[in-house]
């Protein structure tokens, strides 16, 4: 039985990879390219700051600290946090809401692999394929020395964190599809919460720059778990791990319970053509 | 001549305000998706502002920008993202799928410009809510940064230039459909330019700004205004937008030829 299973998984996140890849440079353009054009600007919008700084204090560039941050330091948080992004947040569900939209869930209902294995094969097969994305980056970043790789033990630390952040992120967009059993479009909420995610968690702007409240209100959330601590953690700075883990783990289980709710509910409201 | 004349000031307009009806008739019949757009615009604007205003709570400029100086570009920027979230930007992803479906046909039978009806048949009336907000917070930063009152005479021009500048940049990116199978890369490569365009020149330095600003003239699309709003005398890069508009205008006439000579319908 549990040899059928892992046979029925692995043969889902092979057609998903088959899916994932079918375009190549759609692949490129859509899941690679929008984090190296992100990490561009804000690496330029980081440059010209410390030369300003660095111009209007008549220091050299590379001693010029903004918040105990020097301009290699900001670089280096911003290519990790790239790597960050890559490893955790992914765009595996992001078909669950057609699935539904469109009624293609009345197969699930009767195939032996349902509808939840079915996107969990989909994340999985995501995730893995961001491993080679993420090793050439590091490859990349490292040769440039943007980049010092850190200890083996922080490292394999800092992706074991950032596959439980991937789990709560992929919670996040399967609610998100979820609502494709009230909401015409799910697209609207899908980049309201990249909107927030993206400034909450530091990939701008390192949480760290946050006014103290800000701050303080943020501990509790799952925002700054998701970009700035796991890049600490890659930076060498891992105080605090279990307390992270606790919160992220906690809010994926906050995010598991609802989406196992707004299924059972959904599937009430459900209604599928030609059935 | 005179015919074309008639078409511009008679035809195109009672065309579009026919796309503007049925467009409105569709936004109240979807009313979340309506308010939720509203609420996604709000969360934009607050995002843009705020990331900015942390920065400057360490430092006093941002190149030869101030607070103000910068917010005031910010508030350009998001009138010009205003402007694109209700006249274009819905059209680049139909234009995806009109090409995969084969339903550009339709479009490219019909009597009047197809890249008219292409690239502006869908509008997105909710966004429309929040234009009263976007000008008001330019007003307010523009007080703030010493804007001359009468230097917003300029305003309509300048901003009908920002948007003509972005709106062919991205019409002509998302040309480059005709030659992939799948158009939505293509879609988030233009987004991409679109998320440049919404920072100041000066940021970038050396070969990036240059490609930036003549090759794919990005960064001509918000900086120049701004720059010419918050000092007169720094007309020069609006000079250069005004010959680029209509080198991109062809740019986007000869991609268009080319496109349709690459298109194979997919419903005949």
């Amino acid at each position: 039985m549990f040899f059928i299973n892992v046979q029925k998984w692995w043969q889902t996140i092979k057609i998903w990879w088959g899916q994932q890849t079918a375009y190549r440079l759609n692949f490129f353009l859509q899941v690679i390219g929008p984090p190296i054009v992100f990490f561009c600007v804000k690496a330029s919008l980081w440059k010209a700051i410390f030369n300003g700084i660095a111009n209007q204090k008549g220091l050299d560039i590379s001693s010029t600290v903004i918040n105990g941050m020097t301009l290699d330091q900001m670089i280096s948080y911003h290519a990790w946090a790239m790597i960050v992004g890559f490893l955790s947040q992914g765009m595996g569900s992001f078909d669950l809401s057609n699935d539904i939209r469109l009624g293609k869930i009345s197969t699930y209902l009767i195939y032996p692999f349902n509808f939840w294995e079915y996107h969990t094969a989909g994340f999985l097969a995501f995730q893995t394929l961001q491993i080679p994305t993420t090793l050439l980056s590091l490859l990349v970043f490292s040769s440039l020395k943007i980049i010092a790789l850190p200890a083996i033990s922080n490292f394999i630390l800092a992706i074991l964190v950032c596959f439980v952040i991937s789990l709560f992120w992929f919670s996040l967009q399967y609610f998100i599809g979820l609502l494709a059993f009230w909401l015409e479009e799910t697209w609207i909420m899908r980049v309201m919460i990249n909107i927030v995610t993206t400034f909450l968690s530091g990939a701008i702007i390192p949480v760290s720059f946050f006014p103290e409240q800000l701050q303080q209100m943020l501990v509790w959330s799952p925002f700054p778990y998701m970009i700035y601590w796991p890049t600490k953690i890659f930076l060498g700075q891992t105080e605090s791990i279990l307390f992270g883990v606790s919160i992220l783990i906690f809010w994926t289980l906050i995010m598991g319970f609802i989406n196992t709710t707004l299924w059972k509910r959904g599937l009430r409201l459900y209604t599928a053509a030609g059935m | 001549m005179l015919k074309a004349i008639k078409n511009i000031f008679i035809l195109y307009p009672s065309i579009y305000r026919q796309l503007f009806n049925c467009a409105l008739s569709k936004a109240t019949t979807f009313r979340t998706s309506f308010v939720l757009i509203i609420i996604m615009d709000l969360i934009f604007y607050a995002s843009t502002i705020l990331s900015v205003d942390v920065i400057f709570q360490h430092v006093p400029e941002i190149g030869p920008w101030n607070r103000s100086e910068f917010q005031f570009f910010l508030s350009f920027m998001l009138i010009l993202d205003n402007l694109h979230m209700t006249f274009l930007s819905e059209n680049f992803w139909s234009f995806s799928l009109d090409l995969k479906s084969g339903a550009l046909d339709y479009t490219i039978l019909r009597p009047v410009s197809p890249i008219f009806l292409t690239f502006f048949k869908s509008i997105r009336i909710c966004t429309l809510f929040n234009t009263p907000l976007v000008f008001g917070l330019l007003f307010y930063f523009g007080h703030k940064a010493g804007v001359q009152p009468h230097s917003y005479i300029w305003l309509p021009f300048l901003i009908i230039m920002g948007f003509l500048t972005l709106a062919l940049i991205e019409i002509g990116i998302s040309l480059f459909m005709f030659w992939s199978v799948e158009g939505n890369g293509i879609n988030f490569l233009r987004m991409q330019f679109q998320n440049i365009s919404r920072w100041p020149d000066f940021i970038f330095d050396g070969l990036a700004r240059k490609i930036l600003f003549f090759a794919i003239p990005v960064l001509m699309v918000g900086t120049p205004p701004a720059r010419f709003l918050l000092n007169k005398s720094d007309y020069i890069p609006m000079v250069f937008q005004a010959v680029a508009v209509p080198l991109l205008l062809f740019g986007v006439k000869f991609l268009w030829d080319k496109g349709l000579l690459r298109y194979e319908s997919a419903s005949s």
